[in-house]
């Protein structure tokens, strides 16, 4: 497992909600997501972003979503995934956002 | 073959072995392959003294080096067994454990949350998952198990003051109630906000009272109607004829 997942910001981000039952047996990857992406460092690439944490006993299954200012959302069901996999491709969108956004710089 | 040279360095004559041949710079291409063969005694000495391995009497299946061997019994380790004997302790016998998500806090933000709660007399715990799941296997507790993933603080009390620990940590960004123990049972946040919202329980215990008098109540009020209401019509009747005089 990478130490340090590249490209995990939240500059194109407007806000996360978390959700899990605590008491359910998949939730670590939610619950590990939540940890990476709420930590101070994280947070800090936009302090305008609000993640959103909710525990709730329902028996539904834990779900991460995350919109993104241009309107889209990204929902990850995250029982069979782990976090490690969550963050990358969290991470290899912003990085085609951020290439797509140098590449509209370049050309005008 | 002591020649008759003497030194000369010396103030004294000393005699000095001098070879009778000395090869010097003849040989163009000097021997470096084959090694120069021994004297017969340092041959002798070196054949004598060379490691000569203990003949292996195991079978051949045995002896092979890529043959599975179970792996030796890993011994528990001191400090996690202390640990764990701490936390179940401190955590088992207690009437309310209360798990926290947190979200990464600095032990500046611990403290202040610790402060807090110690305040309403709550103490706030925090031990790794792998501890607290050794400490409560086998204990009451053991169905906290699921919780046990992620990064977590534990605050214990030996009261259930729920109320009271909703209220402290409710200012804090940084924690999610998760759930936990509160008398004997295991609850979800939900139910602990549901459990801080009911009366003392005295005043529940009255209320019971009064519902199961009642239905009892009810009953004798049934059975006793008619004869109430002979009574009634009765007691109705002669004060009519006290009033009217007859």
């Amino acid at each position: 497992m990478p130490a340090v997942i590249k490209n995990v910001h939240l500059k194109f981000v407007k806000n996360i909600l978390v959700e899990f039952c605590p008491w359910q047996a998949n939730v670590e990857s939610a619950r590990q997501f939540q940890s990476r992406i709420a930590n101070f460092a994280t947070r800090q690439t936009n302090m305008k972003c609000a993640i959103k944490t909710k525990v709730k006993n329902d028996g539904t299954l834990p779900s991460i979503t995350i919109l993104f200012d241009d309107g889209k959302q990204l929902i990850f069901k995250s029982s069979y995934l782990t976090s490690t996999e969550m963050l990358q491709r969290f991470g290899t969108l912003n990085l085609q956002r951020e290439k797509a956004l140098e590449q509209s710089d370049a050309g005008r | 073959m002591a020649s008759k040279v003497f030194c000369k360095c010396s103030k004294i004559r000393v005699p000095v072995w001098v070879p009778s041949v000395m090869c010097v710079r003849t040989m163009k291409s000097v021997n470096t392959r084959t090694p120069r063969p021994m004297h017969i005694t340092r041959a002798k000495l070196m054949e004598l003294t060379k490691y000569k391995k203990p003949k292996d009497n195991r079978l051949m299946a045995e002896q092979c080096s890529m043959r599975y061997r179970p792996m030796p019994e890993k011994k528990p380790m001191a400090v996690q067994t202390f640990l764990a004997n701490q936390c179940r302790q401190e955590m088992v016998s207690r009437s309310l454990v209360a798990a926290f998500h947190h979200e990464g806090m600095t032990q500046e933000e611990l403290a202040i949350m610790k402060r807090r709660l110690k305040k309403v007399g709550i103490s706030l715990k925090v031990y790794s998952n792998k501890i607290v799941r050794e400490a409560l296997l086998g204990t009451r507790l053991e169905n906290m198990s699921p919780l046990l993933v992620g990064q977590n603080v534990y605050a214990v009390s030996d009261e259930p003051l729920v109320k009271e620990l909703l209220k402290a940590t409710k200012k804090i960004p940084k924690i999610h109630l998760l759930g936990g123990l509160v008398e004997n049972r295991l609850m979800s946040a939900k139910q602990m906000t549901e459990f801080s919202k009911l009366p003392e329980k005295g005043v529940l215990q009255g209320e019971l009272a009064g519902i199961l008098s009642q239905a009892v109540g009810s009953t004798y009020s049934l059975l006793q109607r008619h004869q109430q209401a002979l009574v009634t019509n009765l007691s109705q009747w002669i004060k009519q004829r006290e009033e009217t005089g007859v």
